[in-house]
């Protein structure tokens, strides 16, 4: 059987393993369904390699589609949940630095929170760099749009002999601060019930 | 009710006449982020955002980028980093 690109000849088992991965990509580059744009949507925001996409996952779980964002080559997941009985749409975007975009990717993460109807942002830090981290939080606290902060990696923070005094960050900040170490599903349950507060309020006004 | 960041008072400035040059435009109805965030955009010089306005509004907004960058005697971009919450 030829292929349908190099015209090499694959045997049967090759074949079926391609049609298999096929199935994969072609589900993969499925848009967002009107089903999760009608959800109160909850955007992961944050600088790469911050924890976003495990953060995503320990929300969301498996059943997730991914799609490029309009116009673009740049993949969004976007992901179902229920927080206190309520289901909401995760939006996971790629990383960025600042709300002036550079990249393709920083756009388009600018974009989503330029031009979606979101109901909270959740900005994902490292807690071994939150200085470099914070800037980002200033501008999107500038934005007036819901935000959230999440200090993600703080196991890794305390072996590095930090400390985060959360108390005085929230009166500081005056936004919820949540610490948490995703890959160990720590804190999880914390974040759900800050975003509840959210999402619930978002609930109520989409009920009147 | 979150607490504004306050710039360097040339940057004030500029959010301010921005923010006056954006009521004259439909701008804020097209994105989402409050008057003053998309201001800010502006004043760092936002391509993608200052393509939805009109010649007239984006040579304004030009005028008060250098004005601003006059006053400061340094790039808008470092602006952030002197920011404070009132």
């Amino acid at each position: 059987m030829d292929c349908h690109e190099c015209k090499r000849k694959c045997s049967q088992e090759s074949h079926q393993k391609r049609q298999g991965l096929l199935k994969i990509f072609t589900k993969r580059q499925q848009p967002m369904s009107n089903e999760a744009k009608q959800l109160p949507q909850i955007v992961l925001v944050g600088m790469p390699n911050v924890g976003k996409s495990v953060l995503f996952n320990a929300l969301t779980g498996t059943y997730v589609t991914v799609s490029n964002y309009p116009g673009t080559t740049v993949e969004v997941a976007t992901g179902r949940t229920m927080i206190e009985d309520i289901p909401v749409a995760v939006v996971d975007t790629p990383g960025m630095y600042s709300l002036l975009p550079i990249t393709e990717e920083e756009k388009v993460a600018r974009d989503l929170l330029l031009q979606e109807k979101v109901s909270l942002v959740i900005h994902v830090a490292d807690a071994k760099n939150l200085w470099r981290m914070l800037p980002l939080t200033f501008q999107l606290y500038e934005t007036e749009l819901p935000l959230l902060l999440a200090i993600n990696m703080i196991d890794e923070a305390q072996r590095l002999g930090m400390s985060i005094n959360l108390e005085a960050l929230e009166k500081e900040l005056n936004i919820p601060v949540v610490l948490m170490t995703a890959t160990k599903l720590q804190g999880i349950d914390r974040l759900k019930a800050k975003v509840a507060n959210y999402v619930k309020t978002v609930s109520l006004s989409h009920a009147n | 009710m979150l607490k504004p960041l306050v710039y360097p008072t040339p940057i004030e400035e500029g959010i301010e006449k921005i923010e006056e040059i954006l009521t004259h435009s439909n701008l804020e109805s097209n994105f989402s982020l409050s008057k003053r965030s998309l201001a800010l955009l502006l004043l760092q010089g936002d391509f993608s955002i200052a393509q939805e306005l009109d010649k007239n509004c984006q040579s304004q907004i030009e005028t008060v980028i250098a004005l601003t960058e006059e006053k400061l005697g340094e790039s808008i971009a470092l602006a952030p980093c002197h920011s404070k919450t009132k």
